[in-house]
């Protein structure tokens, strides 16, 4: 049964047109723009690496923040305001099911969206692989916990649809934008570096970009940060999420 | 809430059909403080439409998804469906129960196939949901978007959904709410062929003519009591009053209304608006109205004999400032 369900969050999933095109295609429309302008030469501006090396590890962070805070909260926030969880407890599925097949379907898109963009990358501008692939691997995976956290945050504690849209835009806009995912902090005035230290994004593309390109950072620290992101984000979703 | 038994001595299992059936005894309700449901008893058999009607913030929500196994609010009493206690076996319970809740919708971007095969999966049922379809008149809108049906359709897929598996108690929450004349009526068609099936379906619904249409039997709640039960013709002649003439109010003067009100007949709670309403036998009383608009030369078109319905029993019963109890099933 869990295997139909997350097939019919699958097909919805590729009919919403935001969260496929922002995983999708934006990050890759991103890289051919900026890596069509500076190419994938190693360049001191951006701390001795390529445009195109230096973004793909920020970009993935960016692909999962839009799963992890737009796409995943909305998706619940809709089945719960609008009843349909509801309907669904009334079957013999467990309404759970539902939840862990968004989630999955949005990582889903989310791993495509990134291989898409390894893909177009490489074949386009020569991406160098991460020279550290396990501990890129584990870096992502860590994010991608941290994002989804806080849209779990977002969907427990909205009370309706149109709130739980109004809290994710406030949440994910400055998370990309501010955090390095979208524009390199290496640009940021030393007071916009403050207020990406507050965000769990920017720990992320700390990590990856490290596992990445071998970039100086205090590891534990940022895995430290998405940790406790994830532990205390879940316990706050937890705290207050209802099914209706 | 008192405990039901795990199986109810009617029903066996081993693939011996379970009668349906819906027994609620006391039922009571609460939100913290607030008492939304007091002491509602009634039993639907298999067949029976049995409805449930009654203001905004009666309760008849809060009894359907109790019933269901929705709601696990502060309760006395005991529910029964097909033997089980929705309380406590809910799993059983929710392979037995179809519902359609009010307001609910489809998840959005999803297929009318696509949602069929999903509670095709859920009831494991394959293939289930075909000939529901095809009698529904879905079946050449399988591939259609959920959100490109009409609103007759939608309410329709509901149904179809609601039936699919092996289903012996349907509950409806105000199924044709926003549907045009047509489509209540083909919606009504449905219901009917649910009950013709042998499924038990409770009803909530604010369209009496539906309910006096489909319910062979209605609870009338009020503050979340039931105030009057019986079949609706039993609600029409213990309620609904006599015979009611309408006076059209374009044709006469106030003071013709008045001399009318002088021949002592009953003046229901809530007339309609643009007219009056007098209640009285015919076709004595009727006669006694043509005679004095006749004498104040006004044209005996200007009364209208008509029989009590079920919504005239209602706006008496709900119109009352005190509950009475009458004939509680």
């Amino acid at each position: 049964m869990f295997l139909d369900i997350l097939r019919f969050e699958a097909r919805r999933m590729s009919r919403n047109f935001a969260p496929v095109f922002f995983a999708l295609a934006f990050p890759v429309m991103l890289l051919l723009v900026f890596g069509g302008i500076y190419g994938n030469k190693p360049s001191a501006q951006f701390g001795g690496h390529g445009v195109v090396d230096s973004s793909v590890p920020a970009y993935l962070v960016m692909i999962v923040s839009v799963t992890g805070l737009m796409s995943f909260p909305l998706g619940l926030a809709e089945y719960r305001d609008r009843k349909i969880l509801k309907r669904f407890r009334a079957t013999p599925a467990r309404p759970s099911a539902f939840l862990l097949a968004q989630a999955l379907v949005n990582i889903l898109t989310s791993l495509v969206g990134a291989a898409l963009l390894v893909v177009v990358g490489t074949i386009a501008f020569g991406l160098h692989m991460p020279i550290n692939p396990i501990r890129a691997v584990g870096a992502l995976v860590l994010a991608t916990f941290a994002m989804y956290a806080v849209g779990s945050v977002i969907a427990a504690v909205a009370p309706t649809e149109r709130v739980a849209t109004v809290l994710a835009n406030l949440v994910y806009f400055p998370m990309i934008f501010i955090s390095g995912a979208t524009i390199p902090l290496s640009i940021f005035p030393a007071t916009m570096r403050h207020f990406a230290d507050a965000l769990p994004a920017t720990y992320g593309v700390n990590l990856l970009q490290q596992a990445w390109l071998g970039t100086a950072t205090n590891a534990l620290t940022d895995a430290a940060v998405l940790g406790g992101a994830v532990v205390v984000s879940a316990a706050i979703a937890v705290r207050f999420f209802r099914w209706e | 809430m008192s405990a039901t038994r795990g199986r109810h001595a009617a029903g066996e299992e081993g693939g011996i059909r379970i009668p349906a059936f819906v027994d609620v005894k006391g039922l009571s309700i609460s939100y913290g403080a607030v008492s939304a449901v007091r002491n509602v008893s009634f039993r639907v058999n298999a067949g029976d439409v049995y409805g449930l009607i009654g203001p905004n913030g009666a309760g008849k929500t809060s009894i359907v998804e109790t019933v269901a196994g929705l709601r696990s609010s502060t309760m006395g009493g005991s529910i029964n469906m097909c033997g089980y206690d929705p309380c406590r076996n809910r799993g059983a319970v929710s392979r037995l129960l179809g519902i359609q809740l009010q307001e609910s919708s489809y998840p959005s971007g999803a297929r009318v196939g696509e949602l069929c095969a999903l509670y095709e999966s859920i009831y494991r049922v394959p293939g289930g949901a075909t000939a529901l379809l095809e009698s529904f008149g879905l079946l050449e809108h399988r591939k259609s978007l959920i959100s490109s049906l009409s609103g007759g359709m939608r309410q329709r897929l509901a149904l179809v959904l609601a039936q699919l598996g092996d289903v012996r108690v349907v509950v409806l929450d105000e199924l044709t709410t926003g549907l045009d004349p047509e489509q209540r009526r083909e919606t009504w068609e449905s219901v009917r062929r649910l009950a013709d099936r042998g499924v038990a379906v409770l009803l909530t619904s604010h369209h009496m003519d539906e309910v006096e249409a489909l319910c062979s039997r209605v609870s009338v709640l009020l503050n979340g009591e039931v105030v009057a039960a019986g079949t609706p013709a039993d609600l029409i002649v213990q309620h609904g009053g006599s015979t009611r003439f309408v006076i059209d109010t374009r044709q006469v003067s106030s003071e013709d209304v008045e001399a009318l009100h002088g021949l002592g007949l009953q003046q229901p709670r809530r007339p309609h608006p643009g007219a009056v309403e007098l209640a009285g036998q015919y076709p004595s009383d009727y006669r006694s109205i043509i005679d004095l608009l006749r004498s104040r030369g006004r044209s005996e078109t200007a009364v209208r004999p008509r029989a009590a319905t079920l919504e005239d029993a209602y706006l008496e019963l709900v119109g009352r400032d005190t509950t009475v109890k009458v004939g509680v099933s």
